[in-house]
């Protein structure tokens, strides 16, 4: 057998609900949004994502840290607070 | 008229050149679990999550022990936190032991990049004899040190990288010490010293700068290819989760930490800072240093001021 790999690939995903841990949220105006894409290569968790030519933020694994809300330069996402059931 | 000088103005922003860069990195797959623990604002997740997209899938990656191992990039089980092969080594042997994989690789006649994730403790500390060894034998692998100054993941203690005067809980504030009283090692020029192929700075504010660097570090064939990464820590450094790319947009505007890259040792900057701005801006934007007179930060900066002439001295 003709060995492909000495080291492994994991079986399964590492994943932790990081989502659970957030008690702020980012939320986008879509119309402010000048669609530069400064959130996109900026988010630490790589949650903000295009969907219909606009940006989106999922919530998943989005730990809230604000940086998204910081760099923003056109003041287009606001952090609000989480409510959950 | 005042929408076209709205417009013109944000052109002139630094973030507008972002642009060009999120168009390059955005559809490039993303090979690190997003479900990985850092803290909120974690500026070494940045790094790891952009290095993984401009390498691609034909990467090996070896994480020490550090935060990015604690987290869950190495994973538990037979889970791991990436999507390429990934890892364990030893804090002392990360550069040896990537020396035999790429090796094995070189024979087996398969191109792949070979790429360490170490923190400062790993790199300029524990783990420095064994690069250093492995830079003097030209061994082909890109190392990558997330310097987020101090060994954050066991409980923030002092490394050989942080700065003079931080606050850590081993060089504590108080009335016989205040913070660390030696200056750090100035580690990427230590590299550049080893002459090899390739040696950067980058930071996780200027990602335009960081993807280039790590396009050329790709590309060495003869030998080593080391960028120091600039990776600001909300938790250790004590400043809030939102300012991560703040701070580090500030190092490199004052100087404190500037961006440069030098092919077997002839240093070129590939930043130039138009406006400086003084040190003190920085320091008050950290609160490790929050515990600072204004005497102490006029020594700083003067200690940031002599790196920076030194290392323009060196430089073309
Ligand atoms: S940084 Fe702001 S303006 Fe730019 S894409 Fe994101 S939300 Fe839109
Ligand atoms: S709050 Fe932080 S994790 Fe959430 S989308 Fe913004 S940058 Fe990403």
């Amino acid at each position: 057998m003709k060995i492909e790999w000495i080291a492994p690939i994991g079986k399964d995903r590492y994943i932790i609900k990081t989502g659970e841990w957030r008690y702020q949220k980012p939320e986008r105006n879509q119309e402010k949004c000048k669609k530069c894409g400064t959130c996109l290569i900026y988010c630490p968790t790589g949650s903000v994502y295009i969907e219909d030519d606009e940006y989106r933020t999922d919530y998943e694994f989005c730990k809230g840290c604000g940086i998204c809300a910081s760099e923003c330069r056109a003041d287009a996402i606001i952090m609000v607070e989480e409510v959950r059931e | 008229m005042g929408e076209t000088i709205e417009k013109l103005k944000w052109l002139l922003t630094d973030k507008y050149s972002n642009k060009r860069v999120e168009e390059e990195i955005r559809d490039k797959e993303d090979l690190l679990s997003s479900g990985i623990s850092t803290c909120l604002g974690c500026g070494s997740e940045i790094g790891l999550r952009i290095a993984l997209k401009v390498l691609g899938r034909n990467t090996i990656l070896a994480i020490p022990p550090g935060c990015m191992g604690g987290v869950g990039v190495v994973g538990y089980g037979t889970t791991t936190g990436t999507e390429v092969p990934v890892f364990f080594p030893l804090l002392d042997n990360i550069a040896s032991m990537l020396s035999g994989i790429k090796r094995y690789y070189r024979r087996l006649g398969r191109k792949v990049h070979v790429l360490a994730y170490a923190g400062d403790g790993g790199t300029a500390d524990v783990g420095f004899q064994c690069l250093s060894g492995a830079a003097e034998r030209d061994e082909n692998i890109i190392y990558i040190c997330y310097d987020n100054e101090g060994y954050m993941n066991t409980g923030i203690q002092r490394s050989g990288t942080t700065p003079y005067k931080a606050w850590t809980t081993t060089t504590p504030v108080g009335e016989a010490r205040r913070g660390k009283p030696q200056v750090n090692k100035n580690m990427p020029l230590i590299m550049a010293m080893h002459e090899i192929p390739y040696t950067a700075t980058a930071s996780i504010a200027y990602i335009e700068d960081y993807v280039s660097k790590l396009k050329k570090a790709a590309e060495v064939e003869d030998g080593l290819a080391y960028i120091h990464l600039f990776s600001p820590c909300p938790t250790g450094w004590r400043f809030s989760t939102d300012k991560t790319i703040e701070v580090a947009r500030l190092a490199v505007e004052t100087n404190f930490f500037p961006l440069w890259e030098a092919r077997y040792g002839e240093i070129r900057f590939t930043k130039k800072i138009w406006f400086k701005k003084p040190v003190k801006e920085y320091l008050k934007a950290v609160g490790k240093y929050s515990h600072l007179t204004d005497e102490e930060i006029n020594e700083i900066q003067k200690l940031v001021d002599d790196r920076y002439r030194m290392l323009k001295s060196l430089a073309r």
